[in-house]
């Protein structure tokens, strides 16, 4: 029998954007009960973001903001203000944990800073997702996905000699903070178990690119002085081929690291002859300036080829070679949906939303779809009037007074 | 205090190259005891040096990617070496793999059999595209997870060819494990019982560009490559300042951001611009607006310009290289460089995990070990083996246990290549 291993837990997520969102989807994915609150009129900033069907904005169809709240309660709440703090208090005195992206200077304004936090609600476990972490230097700094990209290393080493720097393409930095912030989470939570302690994590989204980054690039520092790794199209000493060949309908990903790969590659072009020559048989040398003489047939080879006569001979021939996809091409592609991997989201009154699930399969304790991402303050009634015990009459004055 | 959050929790770890030894190395930073196999017959590729080539004992690479581990040699070919695996199991808490799917299976040791042997036991098999589907079969590196997911085709200049993210995919993919281990382990917790995680390199990277699939499941649009500009506001980009190779990267999302960048680079014009206007305006007339922009970082240096637009709230920080990545005062503040001695390499900075806890310090409590340096220790204790045993399958090639630095650096095909 299978069961969803984090039902019972209560997140509260004050957070908005991407990173702090998809901490809490990952914790809904597997159960837990998310209760996302919202700034009261304007909701969460993704909701203007889109895209949107047909391109028409409206603040309860954008895909972005659906995608990344989908099996969540949703909750508008100020609180900036007394009555919105109090009732924050009172939310976070149900949870088992709180999710935000608030930094410093303004976590002091709300009151929610660690201590604070520590003594009115010690078995809270806090994770905090800001751009650069909330005990630094640069803990006011305003920061975005490029800039953590910047910060973390990664845009320095894309992108040709002589041309700006490339950041990854679509938020990189937040989602892969919000899945850092989420297995710290569930280790936190693991921990107050096991040990009794609750505790409060600080995940910042520069860092955690960096720590992917950081240390090829201190490596390439050490070993080559190299300030830069852009440019090379082989990154630093790596094995030639490896990089992007064009073909008759798009690119493959080329590379043959091990010799046998190799002498298997240069037969399937129809070249065996080229792996006896000495001159070639440094491989990493040759990387740095591949010579013409391999280059031409190699390349000549592929754009010859579709990408599809391309990877059928590469699996006669046992090698790593890979078709590039685009994004419409992998929606219909046979392994993924042989593994379910695209999810479709049933949203009432919107169209059905189809996008990524998890990678993962956990054979006991699947992720699943419970229900679509909340219209803004849909819960409301649900937590505040039965959960907290507010009166509808007190809920209609605290929504007019803007504090829900 | 260093983490010991996992205390007690022992892993098994099969894995190689880059993905499933970030994974484990998380895991050690959090407490967990992880024991690593491996063999002079098949040494983790990373010991070889993945940059330049290295002897199996001094690769700062496999030390990068190794650091708290203990290695067990054990030779997996040889029957006495599945046995002793099999003896091992009960003894552990999660196997970590990452071979093809299939191979464990074949060498015995597939999640059926360990199940059998400790009902407790997680398995985690992270493939290049899962262990099912009619792809599950073929092998991939971190260049291939990026061509196959998507992000390759997303990532590149507008008028150039994809761009491989390098290293990054594999410590991606290797992330995504450590949760779902994570999570088992919580899941056990619960109810008593182990499970087999089954992880795709592929759908993870797929899932780091989550909401670019919406562009075409909503509006049959196909998002391309478009170099550092942001479809939906701008300005956003990497621009050139004074110094070689110096850049700032700058986003202004917002109209408060825009007109805080105008006043600091002194031209508030530029917000009565009829091309600049409002931001679907200023994504049209992207390119004259980087051109201005640039007119002005270039005079400046990146470190000046950041220091500029942050005092007026707008997003901007300097392009790090390598070197100044190494001098960062930001890492540095927060703890993100540790130095770890490692016997033959001496000094090693390695990168700090990356979460930062109120309750806990981060700390490399060991280097990353010699190959089979921990052998004798791990039969020892866990099997009560006597030296006599360990002597008699160490002289019949099921054991190895660490000698004094080996210079060799492998097989054939290594040294064919000359690296």
């Amino acid at each position: 029998m299978t069961q969803d291993i984090l039902a019972g837990i209560r997140v509260v997520e004050l957070a908005e954007g991407i990173a702090a969102p998809y901490c809490g989807r990952l914790l809904a994915d597997f159960g837990a009960e998310v209760w996302k609150i919202e700034p009261p009129g304007r909701g969460d900033t993704t909701r203007q973001h889109g895209p949107f069907p047909r391109h028409l904005p409206h603040p309860e169809r954008s895909g972005l903001f659906l995608a990344l709240n989908m099996n969540k309660r949703g909750l508008t709440l100020a609180p900036d203000t007394a009555t919105g703090r109090q009732i924050l208090t009172e939310l976070l005195q149900q949870a088992d944990v709180l999710i935000h992206n608030i930094a410093p200077p303004r976590l002091g304004a709300l009151h929610l800073t660690p201590d604070s936090l520590r003594q009115e609600h010690p078995r809270l476990l806090v994770t905090a997702i800001t751009p650069y972490g909330q005990s630094n230097p640069y803990q006011h700094y305003q920061g975005a996905d490029i800039t953590a990209c910047a910060l973390g290393g990664l845009s320095e080493g894309l992108g040709g000699a002589g041309r700006p720097p490339l950041t990854a393409p679509f938020s990189q930095a937040g989602y892969q903070a919000g899945l850092s912030a989420a297995s710290a989470t569930v280790l936190a939570l693991l921990v107050r178990e096991r040990q009794g302690i609750a505790q409060h994590i600080d995940i910042a989204e520069a860092e955690v690119i960096a720590t992917l980054q950081t240390g090829v690039y201190l490596n390439n520092f050490v070993f080559d002085q190299a300030r830069t790794m852009r440019g090379n199209p082989f990154g630093s000493r790596t094995i030639y081929p490896a990089g992007f060949y064009r073909c008759r309908d798009g690119f493959m990903w080329v590379t043959a690291p091990q010799w046998a790969q190799w002498e298997r590659l240069l037969e399937m072009i129809g070249q065996p002859e080229l792996a006896n020559e000495e001159r070639f048989h440094n491989r990493r040398a040759i990387a740095i300036n591949p010579p013409a003489a391999l280059e031409v047939p190699i390349a000549q080879w592929f754009l010859e080829h579709t990408r599809e006569d391309i990877f059928t001979l590469c699996r006669q021939h046992r090698l790593p070679i890979t078709p590039v996809y685009a994004l419409e091409e992998l929606l219909t592609h046979p392994q993924l949906v042989d593994r379910g991997f695209f999810m479709a989201v049933e949203q009432p009154g919107n169209d059905t939303l189809r996008l990524p699930g998890l990678p993962m399969q956990l054979s006991r304790t699947p992720w699943r779809v419970r229900y679509p991402a909340p219209l803004l303050g849909e819960h409301n009634a649900l937590m505040y009037g039965q959960t907290l015990g507010y009166a509808p009459e007190s809920l209609t004055a605290l929504r007019r007074a803007g504090v829900i | 205090m260093a983490h010991t959050w996992l205390q007690g929790i022992r892993v098994l770890d099969f894995s190689w190259a880059a993905a499933g030894p970030y994974a484990t190395l998380l895991l050690g930073f959090m407490g967990a005891e992880v024991l690593k196999v491996e063999s002079r017959q098949r040494p983790d590729l990373s010991r070889r040096g993945f940059y330049s080539p290295a002897p199996l004992d001094a690769s700062p690479e496999f030390h990068d990617l190794n650091v708290n581990k203990r290695s067990v040699g054990l030779n997996l070919s040889h029957p006495q070496g599945i046995e002793l695996v099999q003896r091992l199991v009960p003894h552990c808490d999660v196997v970590v793999e990452n071979f093809r799917p299939g191979v464990m299976q074949r060498l015995g040791l597939g999640y059926e059999t360990l199940q059998a042997l400790n009902p407790r036991i997680i398995m985690a098999a992270a493939a290049a595209n899962g262990s099912t589907g009619p792809e599950s079969a073929y092998p991939g590196y971190a260049g291939v997870f990026n061509a196959l997911s998507g992000l390759g085709h997303l990532t590149g200049y507008a008028d150039g060819p994809p761009t491989e993210l390098r290293i990054s995919m594999d410590l991606r993919v290797g992330m995504t494990l450590a949760f779902a281990v994570l999570t088992a382990l919580y899941a056990r917790r619960q109810t008593g019982v182990g499970q087999y995680v089954d992880l795709s390199a592929r759908e993870a990277i797929c899932c780091l560009i989550g909401h670019s699939f919406l562009h075409y499941t909503m509006n049959s649009e196909a998002p391309q490559r478009q170099g550092n500009d942001n479809a939906s506001y701008a300005p956003h980009g990497c621009y050139r300042c004074i110094g070689q190779d110096a850049w700032v990267s700058i986003a202004a999302p917002t109209e408060a951001a825009w007109q805080a960048l105008c006043q600091a680079m002194e031209h508030p014009e530029w917000q009565m611009d009829r091309r600049f206007r409002d931001v679907a305006s200023r994504v049209e007339h992207r390119q004259a607006l980087d051109a201005l922009i640039t007119a002005w970082t270039q005079q400046r240096t990146a470190d000046a310009v950041t220091e500029r637009l942050q005092q007026v709230g707008v997003a901007a920080y300097p392009t790090m290289n390598s070197a100044t990545l190494a001098a960062s005062e930001h890492l540095q503040a927060r703890g993100a460089f540790l130095s770890v001695a490692h016997p033959l390499l001496g000094p090693q900075t390695v990168l700090a995990p990356f979460w930062r806890s109120s309750r806990s310090v981060q700390q490399a409590e060991r280097s990353s070990p010699l190959l089979g340096e921990h052998t004798r220790e791990v039969l020892r204790d866990l099997l009560n083996m006597t030296e006599q045993d360990m002597a008699r399958l160490a002289r019949d090639g099921v054991i190895e246990c660490a000698e004094m630095p080996s210079a060799s650096t492998g097989d054939a095909d290594a040294r064919k290549d000359r690296t």
